[in-house]
Order: C-alpha cells, then sequence, then structure tokens
C-alpha cells in the first residue's frame, strides 16, 4: 500500500490545521457487502489543538485517523493540510494495535524515524534517551518491546512517535487497554507534553471521561455510518478537574448523545 | 495423581538419557560383535577399523587427500553455493513477496522449476559449465589454492538446491508481515527502500531462517551427490565411492559418520548464529 499525498493544500487560513471537507468512506468486505464507514465529515482542525473523538466502536474512528495520515484515501470528498505541515516528514502515527517493531529494542524503536532521516547513530540514540526519560521510561533503553508491561508499551510508543518531533499527532485510542490509575498517569503526561510542544492532536478514545480531560474539543460520532453528531468545545481550564460540576455536566451530555444513537 | 505425573517425567528422562547413551552403545557392540564374528572387514568392518580411519583425519588416501582435505573442499564448495543462493533468495524473495504484480509474473515458472531435483541439473549443468572452476572465473587456469576445486557447475547445483528453499521461505514471511508494521514505518518517515531493509527483512527473518536451515541441508545432500558423478576428483563425496569402489569399507564408513556430523553440525552453527537476530519472535505484542 503506497502512503498516497493529499495534494489539496489549505490556501489562505493559517489557522486551520487540517480540515475535512464533505469526507465519505466506504468499505467493501471480501463477502462483497457494502459498510460505510464515515459520512458527510466536515472538520476543521486549528493548530495546535488537541481534539478528541469519541464514538460507538465500528463507528470509523479509526477510518478517519488513516484518512488524516494518508494511508487511506477518501472516496469523496477532499482531506487538506495546511502547508506548513509535510505528510511524510511531520505526522506520526500511534495506532491501536501493534505500536512498536518488535525486533528492536526500546530505545532503537524510539530512534527508529531519526535513523530513516540519516541522523547518525550517536545523535538519535541520545535523542531517543532524552525521549525515554520525557516519557518515564529512563533505564529500560536497551529492554525489549515485548518486556514491558502494557502501559510502558504505549509510553514507548509515544516517545517513537514525539521522535519525529511532529506537527500533528494521530493516536488510537493508545490508552484503551490500560488500567485506570496507568491510564490517569498518562493521560497527564500526554496532557503536558501537548502543552510543552504545541502541537496538533487527533486522539481517538472510548471514555468520555478521557475525552473531556484531555481535548479542546470532542468530536462525537454517531454509530455507523460514522457521521458528526456533536463537535463539542471545551472551555474548561486545566488541568481539568472531574469533580466540576461542569465537567460532570459535559460529560452527562455526552453520555446522553451516545445513548440516543443506541436505540 | 501427583505421583503419576512425577512418575511419567521420571520414565521420559530416563529414555532420554538411555537414547543418548545405552541405545548407541548396544548397536556399537552388537555390529563390533557381529563384525569380528563375520571376519569380511572389506565388506562389514569392526567399529574399531572405522574408529582407526576417524582418528586419522590427515592420512592420505589413494594420492586423493586426507579426509580433512576432501571434507574441507566439500565444505568450501557447499558455503560458496550457499551464500550465492542465500543472497539471491533472499532478495529475490523480499521483492516478489512484497510487490504483487512481480509475484504473479514469476511465481509460476518458479512452480515448475522448483520441483525438478537439484541433482537433475548436474549433466546439464557440467556440459555448460565444463570443468570449469572459479579460478576459470579469474582467468586463470590454475590458482594452485582451493579455487580450482570449485567446479561451476557443482556451485550451479548446489545454488539450485539452495536457492528455492529460500526463496520460498521468503516470500512467505514477507507476504506474511503484519500490514501494521509497514505502516508504522511508512509513518514514522521510512522510503520503500527502508521499508524493504528495515521492515520486511527483519520481521520476515525468523521465516527466512527457516528457509536457510532447510537449505543449507539440501546443499549439503547435493553436493555429496554431485561429487559422485564422474570427471569430478576431490571432495568427501568423491571419496566416498573411491573408497568404496576399492573395497575399503572402514573408510566408507568412516566417511559416512564424516558428512553425517559435518551435516549436523551446519544446521547448528546457521541457528546459533541467527539465534539473537529472532529472539523476538513468538513475544510481537
Ligand atoms: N479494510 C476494511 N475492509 C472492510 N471494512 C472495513 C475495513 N476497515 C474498516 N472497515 C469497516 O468500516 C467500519 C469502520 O471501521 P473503523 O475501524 O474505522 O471503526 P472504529 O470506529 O475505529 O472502531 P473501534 O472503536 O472498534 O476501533 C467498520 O464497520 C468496519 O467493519
Ligand atoms: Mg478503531
Amino acid at each position: 500500500m503506497k502512503m498516497k499525498i493529499t495534494p489539496n493544500k489549505i490556501v489562505g487560513s493559517d489557522r486551520i490545521a487540517l480540515s475535512f471537507n464533505d469526507v465519505g468512506k466506504g468499505y467493501t468486505s471480501d463477502s462483497g457487502t457494502q459498510v460505510a464507514a464515515l459520512q458527510n465529515i466536515n472538520l476543521q482542525i486549528d493548530h495546535g489543538q488537541f481534539v478528541t473523538l469519541v464514538g460507538a466502536t465500528g463507528c470509523g474512528k479509526t477510518t478517519l485517523l488513516n484518512l488524516a495520515a494518508g494511508i487511506d484515501t477518501p472516496a469523496i470528498g477532499a482531506i487538506s493540510l495546511a502547508e506548513d505541515i509535510c505528510p511524510k516528514r511531520d505526522v506520526a502515527y500511534v495506532f491501536q494495535h501493534y505500536t512498536l517493531l518488535p525486533w528492536l529494542k526500546v530505545e532503537h524503536n524510539v530512534a527508529f524515524g531519526l535513523k530513516m532521516r540519516g541522523i547518525s547513530r550517536k545523535q538519535r540514540i541520545n535523542a531517543s534517551g532524552d525521549l525515554l526519560e520525557q516519557v518515564g521510561l529512563k533505564g529500560y533503553e536497551k529492554a525489549w518491546p515485548h518486556e514491558l508491561s502494557g502501559g510502558m508499551r504505549q509510553r514507548a510508543a509515544i516517545a517513537q512517535a514525539l521522535a519525529i518531533n511532529p506537527k500533528l499527532l494521530l493516536m488510537d485510542e493508545p490508552f484503551g487497554a490500560l488500567d485506570s490509575s496507568t491510564r490517569r498517569d498518562l493521560q497527564t503526561m500526554l496532557g503536558n507534553l501537548h502543552r510543552d510542544r504545541k502541537m496538533t492532536i487527533l486522539f481517538v478514545t472510548h471514555s468520555i471521561d478521557e475525552a473531556l480531560i484531555l481535548g479542546d474539543r470532542v468530536i462525537v460520532f454517531s454509530e455507523q455510518p460514522g457521521r458528526i453528531l456533536e463537535d463539542h468545545k471545551i472551555f474548561l481550564p486545566r488541568p481539568r478537574m472531574r469533580s466540576d460540576d461542569a465537567f460532570t455536566r459535559q460529560l452527562l451530555h455526552i453520555y446522553g448523545l451516545l445513548a440516543e444513537t443506541h436505540p | 495423581m501427583h505421583y503419576l505425573r512425577n512418575n511419567k517425567h521420571y520414565l521420559h528422562g530416563l529414555m532420554r538419557r538411555m537414547g543418548w547413551t545405552a541405545i548407541p552403545l548396544l548397536l556399537l557392540i552388537i555390529w563390533q560383535v557381529s563384525a569380528m564374528r563375520l571376519g569380511k572387514p572389506w565388506l562389514f568392518p569392526t567399529v574399531t577399523r572405522v574408529l582407526v580411519q576417524l582418528v586419522h583425519p590427515l592420512r592420505d588416501h589413494y594420492a586423493s587427500g586426507s579426509l580433512l582435505s576432501n571434507a574441507l573442499i566439500s565444505i568450501f564448495r557447499v558455503v560458496i553455493g550457499f551464500v550465492t543462493a542465500s543472497l539471491a533468495g533472499i532478495i529475490l524473495g523480499i521483492l516478489m513477496g512484497s510487490v504483487r504484480w512481480l509475484r504473479s509474473l514469476l511465481e509460476p515458472m518458479v512452480e515448475i522449476i522448483r520441483p525438478l531435483s537439484p541433482i537433475a541439473w548436474l549433466p546439464f549443468a557440467i556440459a555448460v559449465f565444463k570443468l570449469n572452476t572459479l579460478s576459470h572465473l579469474f582467468g586463470l587456469d590454475y590458482s594452485r589454492t582451493i579455487l580450482d576445486q570449485v567446479q561451476l557447475g557443482m556451485l550451479f547445483v548446489i545454488f539450485v538446491g539452495g536457492f528455492f528453499p529460500i526463496l520460498i521461505n521468503t516470500i512467505d514471511g514477507v507476504a506474511g508481515v503484519r500490514q501494521n508494521y509497514i505502516l508504522l514505518g511508512r509513518s514514522l518517515g521510512a522510503n520503500s527502500a527502508q521499508i524493504f531493509i528495515h521492515v520486511y527483512l527483519p520481521a520476515a527473518l525468523p521465516m527466512i531462517l527457516t528457509g536457510l536451515r532447510h537449505a543449507l541441508a539440501r546443499c549439503w545432500m547435493v553436493i555429496i551427490a554431485a561429487e559422485m558423478m564422474a570427471g569430478i576428483d576431490s571432495g568427501i563425496g568423491y571419496l566416498l565411492v573411491y573408497a568404496a569402489d576399492n573395497a575399503a569399507m572402514d573408510l566408507v564408513i568412516a566417511i559416512m559418520v564424516i558428512i553425517g556430523t559435518i551435516g549436523a553440525g551446519l544446521s547448528y552453527f546457521i541457528r546459533w548464529i541467527m539465534r539473537p537476530f529472532i529472539r523476538w519472535h513468538g513475544q510481537e505484542v
């Protein structure tokens, strides 16, 4: 599969990093049935924004990230990246599964992107060490991915993505398989990284709580075929407090939205 | 229940130790006694006569060199043929495994040629390459080195013997690489050549290794048979038929032991070399 680069460039706005215009995508399964994964997606994401996507399973969230990454192409509509975001160099993707290369030790996994750019061995191992320290994995440079716990693996995957210094970071349920306390630690870490690095993040999650803790905006998807039910902006100060009334209200509101689509 | 399982374990351990000691020893004793009773060493030599041959690996036989020198010549031939087959098989295998149209284009031909026994190629190869050696490749008739002993025809059949197992396993290994790893590589900025080297190759390495092991075992079988062909005057397979023609059955059996041991040694060696590279296998997370 070739990585397709969306030719459309956004002109006229230097605020928008990524934009979906009337995007639709469907699949034909091997048995021949047609599945509409996404319909009528219109979405503009600003530079530096942290956008979370929630929705029922199978509603097309992964598909949307794949389109943004250029791994997949839309059936209709167009996806455009800002001029200053090179689709090959500036977009990193933390996948839902198999987030690390199993044949490389942790430090080489993190250094992989830099190696592809021809950075010298010494420099990239140094950089990888720094990043591992930032994500709390100091001392695990020489470990193999299979020797890490689930939470450590996700930390390593984040370090691996950050190594190429992305302007746009796509994350597909990165904390989905973790227990709640590890999950909260990683949420805090990611929030801090976003604050310090000013990158644009598109983050898929099943947890409405997580979406509200992290996002500037929560995009709520309908059940399949995925359409945008609501583009919910969050104006709560950070760090977000779960005990806050406003937080709880918004949580219940989104729960309600999603419940309505489950008849 | 517990008692039963322990008993079973104990029994298994005992059998394993016996398999390595008592059974071989018993067979050797039966061999020795019956050979002594038969008294026809040119037909069925005693264990001791075979051992005498084995502990004199440097003794010259029929002015054709010693056990050791002929074994080394055979190993050298196999190594050269095997290494070229590996390079060609792995490179073409990765290409065919990752580029679908190339696979469709070449696979029918591979499937037609592959079942043909490598040995069946030998008369053809000798006719084409005559008895030219590696030295001729470098423009010399004789280099007075081991290169004089490496006939191109023989290399060709070893190549054929090793190439197909490596090719097939590499194709399967590469075609089975998780799409995720390729996407991950691409998202981290790897171009096609880098994906080839840094994703397909390592991800398919466990399968490639399986191919290499099969291939090396096959090459070793092929060389013995190839060296038995007319016109060849060196190598352990040559010495084997020469000894048989001279009714030196003790030498024949000694050579059989050597061939078996080298075969096992090669297989172990390649596993040992490759083990660090595939330690991750089966641990994907
Ligand atoms: N390669 C494919 N071939 C056929 N159908 C596909 C393919 N990829 C996705 N689909 C279908 O498209 C729909 C959306 O899939 P997608 O993976 O985007 O869902 P998702 O929202 O990420 O789900 P989850 O939350 O479970 O990860 C599903 O119905 C799925 O069956
Ligand atoms: Mg998904």
